[in-house]
């Protein structure tokens, strides 16, 4: 059932991001074309600054269109008057969440893709070349530090990467979940969830900042340092990997709050 | 006649306010079912629990023996009183959606009812008149060979040609086999076609009775049995 709601999904986004990927594509091809006639003259420098400045808006709407995209096509296919139709479908709940997770990982990740072969497309393979030189030198330099333990790092620090994304979509899925409870005013109540969770987020860094502080004067504090200092490679696995397990218990948390209010507190328009 | 439908104690609030207060009913095959009743008696609510759209907080219900979830949703073809049509696909792209999802779509008979009203297949759902969505609307649940019918208020809102024609397209296309729970408003519009019908007062089920029992014990007409429940 996911592979048949993973296709409405994927059909729903993609109508509208296949022809931003391609306006953002053939934009930076014409600012290869402009800049194949490179001139020390004004008019180059309006034509091909202004191109430039079109291909860095292109990649900003892209990446940025993408999420708000993803985000509406939740509310929008869950919440709104579509959600009748959404759960009447002989799928469960959780099917929905997965679908709605997967599809838009699925077209960030696409994004951020296309946002580089821009990249590519724009600076005819040099700044491929330039950034396969820099992760080759980078990769025999921390195998040299490192050893062979330096893919374990690569695919935990991959991993995290994967998990940020999805902890980002399943806070504003529970976010949106929170708000649809609303009587009315909905999305404004999503707004207001989220506000409040970035309020909490503030005093408890706050808070972890001063226990930090009285930490670092303690005896502890400097026998933990000393012994950073002697493994600072073990201290970057364990920091990924509490870092992973933060993520993952983060990700649990926001998936399940959000599967039992759809289940439970489903307030349709 | 098998039993399709069965409410034990079935009890909603919302916050403080009783929607659904203890209902029992139960509907068996091969019958068109009236819910009527005047706004906020709980006729949604009914509806909405019946699809798992809402969940009870009390008692249950039972859709051909099983609780709502993925395998009831599989025998009720259900329409809603909103506009659920993904407004920017194609007449002939919902119908693929519903072909996908339920197997007893009949996607023949979804497109001989689209030709019979001039709908063209390849039209942009956002380009229709109101009207015309919810002929679509009601198409798609009706090419369904489901074992439970639940259409909410599919009459309200419309003019009385479009009215004859959704009576219609209902009693010429549902399983025989099956259940049509009717909410409505508009009693005179639609009880030619009524078996059976339930009367809903703050969210209790007050009757539950044929249209012919109406009619021979009480001598009156549903309408006007209706007047006479619900008369402020």
């Amino acid at each position: 059932m996911v592979k048949k709601l993973l296709k409405q999904d994927f059909s729903a986004l993609l109508r509208t991001l296949l022809p931003m990927w391609l306006i953002l594509l053939g934009i930076a091809l014409l600012t290869r074309f402009v800049y194949l006639f490179e001139a020390d003259n004004t008019t180059f420098r309006i034509i091909g600054g202004s191109s430039i400045v079109a291909l860095v808006v292109a990649v900003i709407v892209c990446l940025v269109m993408t999420e708000v995209l993803c985000i509406v096509r939740f509310y929008r296919n869950l919440y709104s008057s579509e959600g009748y139709l959404t759960f009447a479908l002989p799928a469960t709940h959780a099917e929905h969440l997965w679908s709605k997770l997967i599809s838009s990982m699925a077209v960030t990740f696409a994004s951020v893709l296309v946002t580089l072969l821009a990249g590519v497309a724009a600076t005819s393979f040099d700044m491929l070349a330039e950034l396969l030189r820099l992760l080759a030198y980078f990769w025999k330099n921390a195998y040299r530090e490192i050893g062979a333990d330096l893919p374990i790092y690569v695919a935990e620090y991959l991993l995290l990467l994967i998990t940020a994304i999805s902890a980002f979509y399943l806070l504003l899925y529970t976010c949106i979940t929170i708000g649809q409870m609303a009587k009315k005013n909905r999305i404004l109540a999503a707004f207001g969830v989220y506000f409040a969770y970035y309020m909490i987020m503030q005093i408890l860094s706050v808070i972890l900042m001063i226990l930090l502080t009285v930490f670092m004067a303690t005896d502890s504090f400097l026998v933990l340092s000393e012994w950073i200092e002697n493994h600072p490679w073990s201290t970057v696995h364990i920091a990924l990997i509490a870092s992973l397990v933060f993520s993952v218990v983060w990700n649990g948390f926001c998936w399940l709050l959000t599967h039992r209010l759809m289940k439970k507190k489903l307030n349709l328009e | 006649m098998s039993e399709l439908l069965r409410c034990e104690n079935l009890t909603k609030r919302y916050g403080a306010l009783t929607a659904l207060n203890n209902v029992n009913l139960t509907l068996e095959s091969g019958k068109i079912v009236g819910l009527l009743g005047p706004n906020g008696s709980g006729k949604t609510t009914l509806i909405k629990l019946v699809n798992g759209l809402l969940q009870p907080d009390g008692g249950r219900i039972l859709i051909d023996g099983q609780e709502p979830g993925v395998e009831s949703k599989k025998k009720v073809a259900y329409l809603p009183d909103h506009n659920f049509l993904n407004n920017w696909m194609t007449v002939s792209q919902m119908v693929s959606l519903f072909a996908e999802f339920f197997e007893d779509f009949r996607k023949e008979t979804a497109y001989d009812m689209l030709e019979k009203l001039g709908i063209a297949p390849n039209v942009r759902l956002k380009t229709l008149s109101k009207g015309n969505k919810e002929k679509v609307a009601l198409i798609l649940v009706m090419s369904r060979k489901a074992l439970l019918y639940v259409l909410d208020e599919p009459i309200a809102g419309v003019d009385p040609a479009t009215r004859d024609y959704i009576i219609s397209t209902i009693i010429g296309n549902y399983n025989p086999e099956a259940v049509v729970l009717i909410s409505t408003h508009l009693i005179s519009d639609i009880e030619s076609v009524l078996d059976e019908v339930l009367f809903l007062k703050n969210g209790q089920l007050v009757m539950q009775k044929t249209v012919d029992g109406i009619r021979e014990e009480e001598g009156k007409s549903v309408d006007e049995l209706f007047r006479e429940v619900f008369r402020w």
